[in-house]
């Protein structure tokens, strides 16, 4: 009680004050701005109905709780308020904005102040939506604020990449194999071609690239890769002299780099042979028997100027080119395998746009049936067009797509076509058939035989209509698998062939088991017959063996009137070559009524 | 169709056995009975007269004379007559989660506030 004052006086100002506070009290809760009162540490002691409805939470849930539990995030997701207090002083007179969204724009202007006369030191925040009254001036400091974020943040990325490569650059060894890595290989070849300023010599590089490394990657996982590649640079390290170092450039690419030798390419030559013999002794993994192999690409210089980028680079070149190599896989750099692979690399870009672009034409040539001259099926032949309207031969970009991959989209592209132009001119010529080539590659591949067929049902072509061309090779290399896929395809009513029969090694007794249901003979027994009676014994028994085994046979290149009459008399069913007609974009389109009326008629006999 | 509740007289809860206090136009405590002196250990004679505040967690103090002054003024008031979980301070310090039910009338022109308190199980949540 204040001195002088009666109690009843001090009732009469508490009534007074209880009054006013009262009145400011619905004041404040009928303003926009959330008002909230907190703690020295920030635990809610009031606030008014906007808090409320900002944090969603009615007053007697919020009282006494965290200011910073309540409150939503940014729109960034860090905290809508920064710490109340730097060390001893709070953040009063601070005021900055907070974007809840920004699209649709939700900011908060927040002042922070605190009751300075209070020991107790509460705070006192504002929370104001500006929302509607944010300047373009503030959008535009709040973006550069976030562009110097972004920029530290960046800076401070690239200082941590900076030092990754610094450390990098130190390290001169290969983890996997322990051998010397790309950079001390450089440093190698660099200190090998600056001795030449004094001793006339010659710096060697033989790039040895695995051959199929990424399939046993594949089928057995990095680990056994790793072990391989392990095993791998012991046999080469195994057959070099102390003077040659053995370097792995990554993946499957190993250098040897060597000084020796008067005659360098020809002495290099012969080590790369011997490196490869070490390298094809079995290696067993997982229970299968693994002979590695390598293509080795030799450049030798004797110019300390050349520098060791360039030397690297014909070494590489050379090792392109023995990979296109059958055979031994070896090759020596020359200026015409520069040009070559330049070649390879335009080809392989041509190619690349030509499927991406459906560029590519496909031509289709008659196969005969040569006792009524009917067309009894087409092979489909895919061409890729060129520079000036000339087609570049298939013999040049088929190769380069089975080394690249490219197959596959190839072979996909054919197969679509010929669906397709089956759907548009089948039903008009019933009977004949359409053949496709098929790469090894391809006949490999997880689900061959039912990607087929899937697109087969999904065209509504009858499988009947389809013939699959296959060779030897494909059938030797993997034979269980090959014919159980190819069967499967027969016995959908896919036709199989088996194309260039002769030129291969497969045995007689062996043909009775595959999976085929005619043999194309190759063209060179038909060519050759009336000149080699060798050949054309080997010819006579083929076509009755083939005979024999309940197989359809057709001659492959057929030209002239005679080998026509000759295959006849043979017995051969079907005959192909430019005697009945070229390959050629139309000729699906174009065939005529009159043999699909035979075809019919044909097909009705039967 | 359910009808509304008629809000009990400060009579009819004073006269229940539930924990019940009465406060002046002030905010002072005029009485307390029996039920309240058991639940929560406060006597009449240490709490009489003394500010409602007493029993209230320092968190609710401000709101609670901010609130109270804003009813005397306006009228208005959001807690009067419906149940609330509330923290109510015991004489001893310790606190016990209670649901308070408060009801304001005018006794010749003055107001009084009388208000049942009952202990809940701990584990309630606060509302």
């Amino acid at each position: 009680m204040s001195e002088g004052a009666t109690p009843a006086d001090d009732e009469v100002l508490v009534r007074e004050l209880r009054s006013t506070l009262g009145r400011l009290e619905a004041a404040l809760s009928t303003i926009d701005d959330a008002l909230v009162i907190t703690t020295r540490e920030g635990a809610v002691q009031w606030c008014n109905t906007s808090f409320e409805q900002l944090v969603s939470l009615p007053r007697l849930l919020v009282l006494g709780r965290p200011l910073e539990t309540l409150l939503p995030p940014q729109d960034d997701g860090s905290p809508l308020l920064p710490p109340l207090w730097k060390g001893q002083e709070p953040l009063a007179g601070e005021r900055f904005t907070a974007f809840l969204s920004r699209d649709p724009l939700h900011a908060l202007e927040i002042e922070c102040e605190t009751v300075r006369g209070d020991p107790s030191r509460p705070l006192v925040l504002c929370l104001r939506d500006i929302s509607s009254r944010l300047t373009q001036a503030t959008l535009k400091e709040e973006v550069e604020r976030s562009e110097r974020r972004r920029l530290q943040v960046e800076m401070a990325h690239q200082q941590l990449r900076e030092r990754q490569v610094r450390l990098a650059a130190q390290v001169v060894e290969c983890p996997v194999t322990g051998l010397p890595n790309r950079r001390a290989l450089h440093s190698q070849i660099a200190r090998s071609l600056r001795r030449l300023r004094n001793s006339p010599g010659a710096v060697t590089l033989l790039f040895c690239d695995l051959n199929g490394f990424k399939e046993i990657n594949d089928l057995y996982g990095h680990q056994v890769g790793d072990e391989l590649l392990i095993e791998i640079a012991r046999r080469l390290q195994g057959g070099l002299g102390a003077d040659e170092v053995l370097a792995r450039l990554g993946g499957d690419e190993f250098v040897v780099l060597t000084t020796a030798g008067a005659e360098p390419e020809g002495e290099a030559f012969l080590l790369a042979e011997r490196l490869q013999r070490r390298l094809g002794e079995p290696w067993t993994v997982q229970e299968a028997v693994v002979h590695p192999t390598m293509s080795v690409g030799i450049a030798s210089s004797d110019d300390p100027l050349l520098s060791v980028e360039e030397l690297v680079r014909r070494a590489d070149l050379a090792m392109y080119e023995a990979k296109t190599r059958r055979g031994r896989g070896v090759a020596c750099y020359n200026e015409a395998i520069d040009q070559s692979v330049r070649r390879s690399i335009l080809l392989r870009r041509r190619l690349e746009q030509a499927i991406e672009q459906d560029e590519l034409a496909l031509h289709y040539q008659r196969i005969v049936d040569l006792r009524d001259g009917h067309t009894a099926c087409l092979e489909a032949l895919v061409r890729l067009p060129g520079p000036d309207d000339t087609l570049i031969p298939p013999g040049d970009f088929i190769p380069l797509a089975e080394r690249t991959g490219l197959i596959f989209s190839l072979g996909q592209w054919v197969l679509e076509r010929v669906l397709g132009d089956l759907q548009r001119h089948g039903p008009r010529v019933a009977g004949c058939r359409v053949a496709i080539n098929m790469s090894p590659l391809e006949l490999r591949r997880e689900g061959f035989a039912a990607g087929i067929l899937e697109r087969i049902r999904r065209r509504g072509v009858a499988a009947e209509r389809l013939v699959i061309e296959v060779t030897e090779s494909m059938l030797i290399e993997r034979p269980e698998r090959t014919s159980r896929e190819l069967q499967l395809l027969r016995d959908a009513g896919v036709q199989v062939h088996l194309d260039d029969f002769g030129v291969g090694y497969s045995s007689m007794s062996w043909l009775a088991r595959l999976p085929i249901d005619a043999l194309k003979i190759d063209r060179s027994f038909i060519a050759e017959e009336n000149r080699d009676p060798r050949k054309a014994r080997v010819l006579e028994a083929m076509v009755h063996l083939a005979q024999d085994l309940g197989l359809e046979v057709v001659a492959e290149g057929i030209e002239t009137e005679a080998q026509e009459r000759r295959m006849r008399a043979l017995g051969c069913g079907l005959g192909q070559g430019w005697r009945f007609g070229r390959p050629g974009p139309d000729v699906f389109e174009s065939l005529g009524w009159a043999d699909a009326e035979v075809s019919d008629s044909r097909a009705e006999q039967a | 169709m359910s009808e509304i509740p008629a809000i009990p007289s400060i009579d009819s809860l004073e006269q229940g056995d539930r924990p019940f206090v009465l406060a002046d136009a002030m905010g002072r405590v005029l009485r307390i009975n029996p039920a309240f002196e058991r639940a929560f250990g406060w006597t009449i004679a240490s709490l009489g007269g003394q500010p409602l505040s007493l029993i209230l967690p320092e968190a609710f103090q401000m709101a609670h004379q901010l609130g109270f002054s804003r009813f005397q003024s306006t009228g208005h008031s959001k807690i009067l007559a419906h149940p609330l979980r509330l923290a109510t301070i015991c004489s001893d310090g310790s606190t016990i989660v209670s649901e308070h039910y408060i009801v304001a009338e005018q006794w010749e022109g003055e107001w009084v506030f009388g208000a049942t308190l009952t202990p809940l199980d701990e584990e309630s949540p606060m509302t």
